[in-house]
């Protein structure tokens, strides 16, 4: 499909990723004026790198004769995981122009080429590396957001993912030690790796209780910050679930409940990011119960459903965005009648949420054809129950709830809105011409998947069956229409547990050691005094005995006798010698 | 028409359940004042600010 020379010259080896981390450096060093330029053009030459890219490609560096790093091993799910990263690093890079600096611009690079780095990873230890340096470049992009807020969210962001990462590099070197670098599927394995493993994915994954950080963070992130973070950390986390953990048969479970678990966590919220925040918890929830089943089916719907979820809910993220751009307010409690001030918003929104609940002919009918049908097939009845559920509960806080209270329903409030910037526009107008075509041509999407399972979405059993799930879950929200409005509140979630009691639990702890070594700071300090002043002036050893004798001892005394001082000092000094000699 | 039935018959139950589970029952277990965290974190902020002794250093002191 490209010219042989290019193989020969060696461009069909060039990283995107790293082409992408190079321009992040580049656009934080040079001047501002070369931002949005430089900011444009590295996912152009990631995305060209990316289509000389094939099966044969490899970058390795060599570290010792016997040890090497493949930075490069391409297959057909690194593929459609790479063609989704650079399409959405060029959409969120036109989102970007007019709201980032430099510095965030050119962490935004860096970290979306860091992910790549992970998807392109042909070992253990290429991947383990990217991994971390994409916990530190996303944690900037929540910082950047310069309120106190997000600088105590970012560091919850970076004590969480250090904490994953830990958990996830020592499973790595015990995978190492046992399996060699090389991806290998642990699913048979419980040994101690596993488990590691598991847990350092799940963090990235937002797998429940390690799912706190991201309904924490990402509404504390710049508006780019959470399109960024959104469209990459958890679907580089779908990707290494199945890379080791595919057919781990109880992770159905743990996804399809952790689906209908965000999906209620995402009826109550007020705040629209932290409803989209619960909701990439859902929908990854989807993918987990996909790619556990291990089947073809399931792999393929699991890398379907992250492609289109990137896009679908890119899109919704720009459009909280641009609200959040054009009115300052990010709650629903203040926000409602907005069709008519932000009509592309409101349509694109529209036709995003409808991918995201699955309506026929968007990109989300398509991809969850291949989720449900992986469940069917394998005979999961009740997590096939519990995703359509989840599913329902979509359709309820995204597709009826924000676009009723936000933008269609009525509404007394006037509220203010200032333009939005058009490359905020143009980036939400191609998010959106993306969901309809790979909706309308799902054949696009499953050709790229990694077993290119084909199957017919547009069946009349599928459309009727997510007509009636449209109409079925609509009817409940209408009649309680006013129980379904909310309220300007937080939810608890697991994050409850170190922002309260481990921080007062650690608190105490860092105060219990304080009074120890402030008890042994002034003790040893007057114990050092005393030895001091009296090896410096002997006379002090003795002038307080009521012993005449010790009394007398003193040099100053003319009267002592000087024998029994003698006699004294030797004992004293043998009584010293055979302590240090038992210390 | 059967499918029709029985996936409406799904939905709208599972849609039921969700709205009573999340609004009903979690509202009242899990949901909190808005500055539930902050709060604390403000006060604490504040009560090391309060042990600060700053004293004002006049020019000619420097």
């Amino acid at each position: 499909m490209y010219p042989e020379y290019l193989s020969a010259i060696g461009l069909d080896n060039l990283h995107p990723g790293m082409i992408m981390m190079l321009f992040g450096m580049l656009i934080w060093v040079l001047p501002e004026f070369m931002r949005r330029f430089l900011s444009i053009l590295a996912p152009i030459c990631a995305g060209i790198a990316f289509f000389l890219l094939n099966e044969d490609s490899r970058f390795t560096y060599h570290i010792t004769d016997n040890l090497k790093v493949e930075l490069i091993k391409v297959d057909r799910m690194t593929l459609a995981f790479m063609l989704v990263f650079v399409i959405i690093s060029l959409i969120a890079a036109i989102y970007s122009l007019e709201t980032q600096d430099r510095k965030e611009s050119g962490m935004s690079a860096f970290y979306a080429g860091s992910i790549m780095g992970i998807v392109l990873a042909g070992d253990s230890i290429a991947f383990i590396v990217f991994w971390e340096i994409s916990a530190f470049a996303s944690t900037y992009l929540i910082f950047a957001n310069k309120k106190r807020r997000s600088s105590k969210s970012a560091f919850r962001y970076i004590m969480m993912h250090g904490f994953g990462g830990n958990m996830l590099l020592v499973g790595i070197m015990m995978h190492i030690a046992k399996y060699g670098t090389e991806f290998v599927n642990i699913s048979s394995a419980r040994d101690i790796s596993f488990w590691l493993v598991l847990i350092g994915v799940a963090v990235n994954a937002a797998i429940p209780p390690f799912n706190g950080w991201l309904s924490d963070s990402y509404p504390e992130s710049t508006i780019s910050g959470t399109l960024y973070m959104g469209s990459f950390t958890t679907k580089a986390a779908i990707y290494a679930l199945i890379r080791f953990f595919a057919g781990t048969e109880f992770l159905i479970w743990v996804g399809a409940i952790m689906a209908v678990y965000a999906a209620c966590m995402a009826i109550m919220e007020n705040d629209i990011r932290r409803l989209l925040s619960y909701h990439i918890v859902s929908q990854l929830g989807m993918m987990v119960a996909a790619l556990a089943v291990g089947s073809d089916i399931g792999i393929d719907g699991a890398s379907a459903h992250a492609v289109t979820n990137i896009m679908f809910k890119g899109v919704l993220i720009m459009c909280a965005g641009a609200i959040i751009y054009a009115t300052g307010k990010s709650k629903i409690t203040e926000l409602g009648g907005l069709w008519k001030k932000m009509p592309i918003t409101s349509i694109c929104f529209l036709v995003a949420s409808l991918a995201i609940a699955g309506l026929p002919f968007s990109s989300g009918f398509a991809s969850k054809a291949l989720v449900t049908e992986s469940l069917t097939e394998g005979g999961y009845t009740i997590p096939y129950l519990l995703v359509t559920a989840a599913g329902v509960g979509t359709l309820l806080s995204i597709t009826l709830k924000i676009n009723y209270f936000v933008f269609f329903g009525k509404t007394d409030r006037d509220i203010d809105v200032d333009e939005i910037p058009n490359s905020m526009s143009i980036a939400i107008a191609l998010g959106t011409i993306v969901t309809l075509f790979l909706g309308i041509y799902p054949d696009a999407l499953y050709n790229y998947t990694t077993h290119a399972t084909v199957v017919n979405p547009f069946t009349i059993h599928h459309i009727v069956e997510y007509i009636a799930i449209f109409i079925g879950g609509t009817i409940p929200f209408v009649l309680y229409i006013k129980k379904m409005a909310p309220h300007d509140e937080i939810s608890l979630d697991f994050d409850y547990f170190y922002r309260k009691p481990l921080k007062n639990f650690i608190e105490g702890i860092s105060k219990a050691i304080y009074k120890v070594m402030q008890f042994f700071d002034n003790h040893i300090l007057k114990g050092m005094q005393f030895m001091g002043s009296h090896l410096s002036n002997p006379y002090l050893w003795t002038e307080n005995s009521r012993s005449i004798k010790i009394k007398n001892m003193s040099f100053e005394n003319e009267n002592r006798l000087i024998g029994d001082v003698i006699q004294a000092g030797v004992t004293a000094l043998c009584i010293m010698m055979i302590i240090i000699k038992l210390i | 028409m059967a499918i029709f039935l029985k996936y409406l018959l799904i939905s709208f139950i599972s849609s039921a359940i969700l709205i009573f589970i999340s609004k009903i029952v979690l509202d009242k277990l899990i949901r909190r004042d808005i500055d539930y965290y902050e709060k604390e974190e403000r006060d604490i902020e504040e009560k090391m600010l309060s042990n600060i002794k700053i004293v004002k250093i006049s020019d000619e002191e420097r």
